[in-house]
């Protein structure tokens, strides 16, 4: 296109720029500039009658450049864009000039120099236009299968939501049974509705979904590719049952003489070595744990193999790989509660008679270690008194500063279980703020507090000590009256804070997601784009993203399921325009833009017996870190190449002649 | 054998000498090597709530002269521990105080330096010398004796700054103590405050402070008492008569010690050597049972 023909367009934007210069007057000084076919000025440039104008004019005048100095290209560069589009032009040789946010609005008291400076904008923007090309984009098809990490109640709902769209679904679970922290909890706040109840149907509906692949027992090991490509290896543990042929009947687990501490309820009971999780466990399938095993440390017993009616234990099994190919990743591997230990003061792991919430919720379950009976672990005696202490660890600038989320509404639940099982329990809330912000939790807030024997004082314990019964004895200063309480409590029960699970960092590398101050997955847009994450296809669903309740993290499991979903059904990907690109002649295939690129976009390739770099035009997103690292000018990015950007610059270092 | 300025502060050269007396005599045959610091002032620490930059001075200047003579301070007092480590901690972070203070050290001719390192008594006994080298050396051992440790709050606070104890309990003293053969333990409240800061203007609170840890003590069946501070010495050792007239307990009596003369009870030394002709607590008691006599 050695022929440049250049039509400027200036706009008033009603009195935003009009009001402080005269367009027309930039107008007539553009007419001038070389190259300029035709320079105009219009009311409202993007209007319809604006957007006609132009497409008009680049008809009419043969036009092959376009400038349209108005507001930001934040907000109507795409509008123009196709505004060249449908007069046959590539949109990619619009130049937007920012005269409004860069220029009337910031210099509404000196007008006459804020036209001097839309002149000089435009004339640096005419000497840009120059070297602009056409830039046309690349379309990589998308595999329509997911892969979902995590199986609690995120995963799940993504999965249902993804599977039922007619995409194939991989959910990869770590533990042997889906089902997460929901399966833990007794009840659901503010309805006391059963946590099981309403999770268990989930459950089967995952196992029988003939879209949906369960990889339980299972980790992902390695992540490559790139959006609607990935390849995904999954470590299948050994279980040392043969999956394929047990039947769940349970017999082995019946016969287990072997004992380990039950992780499910949280240290709290015993399981066998060979276990399922928890009755309404799925897959209904049982591992052998080695570490208590009586034939892995001892080498004797082999019961469970001997009572096998279908022979399916396998002491020899091996740990398998399996490699998947997925288009999109939905990531909802849930939280881990911040180690109480941590907060010496309370005397968590020192005292038995202070607990978790999650474990007075194994607590309270009937299914639970004492059937549902709440006691002092040091006795076993019903608790008389019990202190609810909120914010165990949450926004405590020595240990987790953000919000849990959940603790106040479930130390209201908490309230409940302990008044449910012992009515003439005197229950102490210790508490910093109540925060009932979700629907019907003011509502249940209300309730609890009008209970006989239940009170609430605004104040953290100071330092819990132990009595020789196993009581603890605290002082609290409670701040709504003013007073140094001194309390004797049978049970104290900690609403811990919450915090990403210890196998995120490394799943994290492997994906290449950012995290947030609190170690969570940072999500695309806090606001707006709250389940993407800045690698494309790589979505998030559920705590992983920050702590939620239950409701909450359903919404968002389901929200990054219908993104995903639109993700996977659109059916390709397409690069960014402005790509980085590679002068293979200038290139010394030095791999200083391998290190810089976060995207893994880079590699470098023999190439007729040299080394250059390779930009994979899918994964690059433009960021341009790699063009202004390269040392010789050889990486360049489509639409801020060097020569662009200098033509610009020389011209406002020359001023507007 | 590790060598170390003997920092010791003015609470003990003015009324504690027997933890002075029993460091210089029991550290040495532990394999520790003092080095008198006689240009070393006091810490400072009782200036911080009024003067901060007047504290900073005085722990800065000490730091500086120890950094010139290229030795790590061992600092007895808890208080001056803290002090040192937190003025080390103040400085590196401010930089506007940290030149008024190099300032004012130059007119001196001290050039401000506090790349030091600043160790316990309870470290230097727990990480220097080594629980394995106190067991070997105990000919004595503390056989029966249920005896508190009693830590101090600096020893375990403020926890922004490296503590002698970093697990916020005091296990490395507790280990010790095994170490000397005795029975250690769980009682109330080991980890709070003697007192001592309140006892100039409000001596009635501060004895009950310290009435509530004997009393606990004496509750969870200890025989006695040990702390690695002076302040919390004075509180339960020497003000034992107060604290009983106060709160109006007479069963509020329990032999205190400091962790330097059980340590050399337990490797053999005469209680002389201890200074323990000093301790105004009823510690006969436990030097019956090792059949040893204060007046040896």
């Amino acid at each position: 296109m050695s022929d440049v023909r250049v039509g400027v367009y200036i706009c008033h934007c009603g009195k935003n720029i009009a009001g402080v210069i005269n367009p027309a007057k930039v107008a007539e000084f553009a007419s001038k500039l070389p190259n300029v076919v035709v320079a105009r000025d219009y009311m409202y440039m993007c209007s319809s009658p604006g957007q006609s104008l132009i497409e008009e004019d680049i008809k009419k005048y043969n036009l092959n450049r376009v400038i349209v100095a108005a507001c930001s290209p934040r907000m109507h560069e795409p509008t123009f864009q196709a505004v060249l589009k449908r007069a046959g032009l590539n949109p990619w040789l619009l130049q937007m000039v920012n005269i409004r946010e860069h220029d009337t609005w910031v210099h509404e008291d000196t007008p006459d120099k804020a036209e001097e400076k839309a002149k000089e904008l435009v004339a640096a923007a005419v000497a840009r236009a120059t070297h602009l090309y056409e830039i046309t984009t690349e379309k990589a098809p998308v595999v329509k299968s997911a892969l979902v990490i995590g199986g609690g109640i995120a995963g799940i709902r993504a999965a249902l939501d993804l599977a039922n769209a007619g995409i194939k679904v991989y959910l990869v679970e770590k533990r042997q049974s889906i089902g997460g922290r929901m399966a833990q909890l007794d009840k659901t706040f503010p309805t006391l509705d059963c946590s099981k109840c309403i999770l268990t149907p989930l459950m089967v509906d995952v196992a029988r979904h003939p879209n949906i692949e369960i990889y339980a027992y299972s980790e992902v090991v390695d992540v490559s590719g790139s959006a609607g490509d990935f390849k995904v290896k999954i470590k299948l543990k050994p279980t040392y049952v043969d999956w394929s042929k047990c039947t769940g009947c349970g017999t082995c687990v019946e016969k287990c003489p072997g004992k380990a501490p039950n992780e499910f309820d949280e240290g709290l009971g015993f399981r066998k070595a060979i276990y399922f999780e928890f009755a309404q466990a799925v897959p209904r399938r049982p591992v052998i744990d080695p570490r208590y095993c009586l034939w892995f440390t001892k080498g004797i017993c082999r019961v469970c193999s001997k009572v096998c009616p279908v022979g399916a234990i396998d002491y020899e099994q091996k740990e398998r790989y399996v490699e998947l190919n997925v288009g999109a990743i939905v990531v909802a591997i849930g939280y881990e509660i911040y180690d109480m230990t941590k907060m010496v003061e309370y005397g968590y792991g020192k005292f038995k008679n202070v607990i978790t919430g999650l474990q007075l919720e194994r607590l309270s379950d009937a299914d639970g270690p004492t059937k549902g009976r709440i006691v002092r672990l040091s006795d076993g005696r019903e608790p008389k008194t019990v202190a609810i202490v909120l914010c165990a660890g949450s926004r405590d600038e020595k240990h987790v500063r953000y919000c849990c989320r959940f603790g106040c509404a479930a130390a209201l639940k908490h309230v409940y279980y302990v008044k449910h099982a012992v009515p003439d329990a005197k229950v102490l809330v210790l508490y910093t703020d109540v925060r009932a912000f979700g629907k019907g939790f003011e509502e249940f807030y209300q309730k609890v507090r009008s209970w006989d024997d239940v009170y609430f004082i605004r104040g953290r314990p100071a330092e819990i000590f132990e009595d020789k019964d196993g009581s603890l004895i605290f002082d609290v200063y409670d701040s709504n009256t003013n007073q140094l309480i001194n309390v004797r409590a049978d049970l104290v029960v900690l609403e811990s804070a919450v915090v990403p699970p210890k196998d995120w960092e490394p799943l994290r590398r492997l994906l290449k997601v950012s995290c947030d101050p609190g170690g969570f997955a940072l999500e695309l847009h806090p606001k707006l784009r709250p389940f993407e994450t800045t690698a494309d296809g790589i979505f998030l669903a559920g705590t992983i993203q920050g702590p939620k309740d239950i409701p909450d993290t359903v919404a968002h499991a389901a929200a990054a399921a219908a993104v995903a979903i639109g993700f996977l059904l659109k059916g390709y990907v397409e690069s960014v325009p402005y790509l980085a690109t590679v002068n293979e002649d200038l290139c010394s295939g030095c791999g200083l833009c391998v290190s810089v690129c976060p995207y893994d976009a880079i590699t470098i390739e023999e190439k007729e017996g040299r080394r250059v770099a390779k930009v994979n035009v899918i994964r690059c997103k433009g960021c341009g870190a790699c063009a202004a690292t390269c040392p010789s000018g050889a990486m360049q990015q489509h639409y801020f190449t060097d020569t662009q950007i200098l033509s610009e610059v020389s011209t406002l270092a020359g001023g507007a002649k | 054998m590790s060598k170390f300025l003997l920092f010791l502060g003015c609470t003990i050269p003015t009324k504690q000498y027997a933890y002075e007396i029993s460091a210089r005599n029991v550290l040495p045959r532990l394999g520790i090597e003092l080095v008198d610091f006689p240009e070393a002032g006091c810490c400072g620490f009782p200036l911080k709530g009024i003067n901060k930059k007047g504290w900073v001075y005085m722990s800065a200047r000490i730091l500086s002269i120890a950094a010139k003579k290229g030795l790590p301070i061992l600092a007895l007092c808890n208080g001056c521990d803290t002090s040192l480590r937190k003025i080390k901690d103040i400085l590196k972070h401010d930089e506007v105080l940290r030149n008024e203070i190099a300032e004012l050290l130059s007119r001196e001719g001290i050039k401000l330096n506090f790349n030091v390192d600043v160790y316990h008594t309870i470290e230097v006994l727990h990480d220097f010398v080594g629980i394995e080298r106190i067991k070997a050396l105990v000919v004595r051992p503390l056989k029966g004796i249920k005896i508190a440790s009693y830590p101090g709050c600096h020893m375990l606070r403020p926890t922004d700054i490296p503590r002698p104890e970093p697990s916020g309990e005091p296990k490395k003293f507790d280990s010790i103590l095994s170490a000397l053969g005795a029975e250690v333990g769980y009682y109330p409240d080991k980890g709070g405050c003697c007192g001592a800061t309140m006892l100039p203007y409000s001596p009635k609170h501060a004895f009950k402070l310290t009435a509530i840890k004997i009393k606990n003590m004496k509750d969870f069946g200890f025989q006695a008492t040990t702390t690695s501070c002076p302040y919390c010495m004075e509180m339960l050792d020497s003000k034992q008569d107060a604290i009983r007239a106060e709160v109006g307990d007479d069963t509020l009596s329990i032999p205190v010690f400091y962790i330097t003369q059980l340590v050399g009870l337990a490797i053999g030394l005469k209680p002389k050597e201890l200074g323990l002709n000093l301790n105004l607590s009823p510690v006969e008691e436990v030097l019956e049972r090792l059949g040893v006599s204060i007046y040896e």
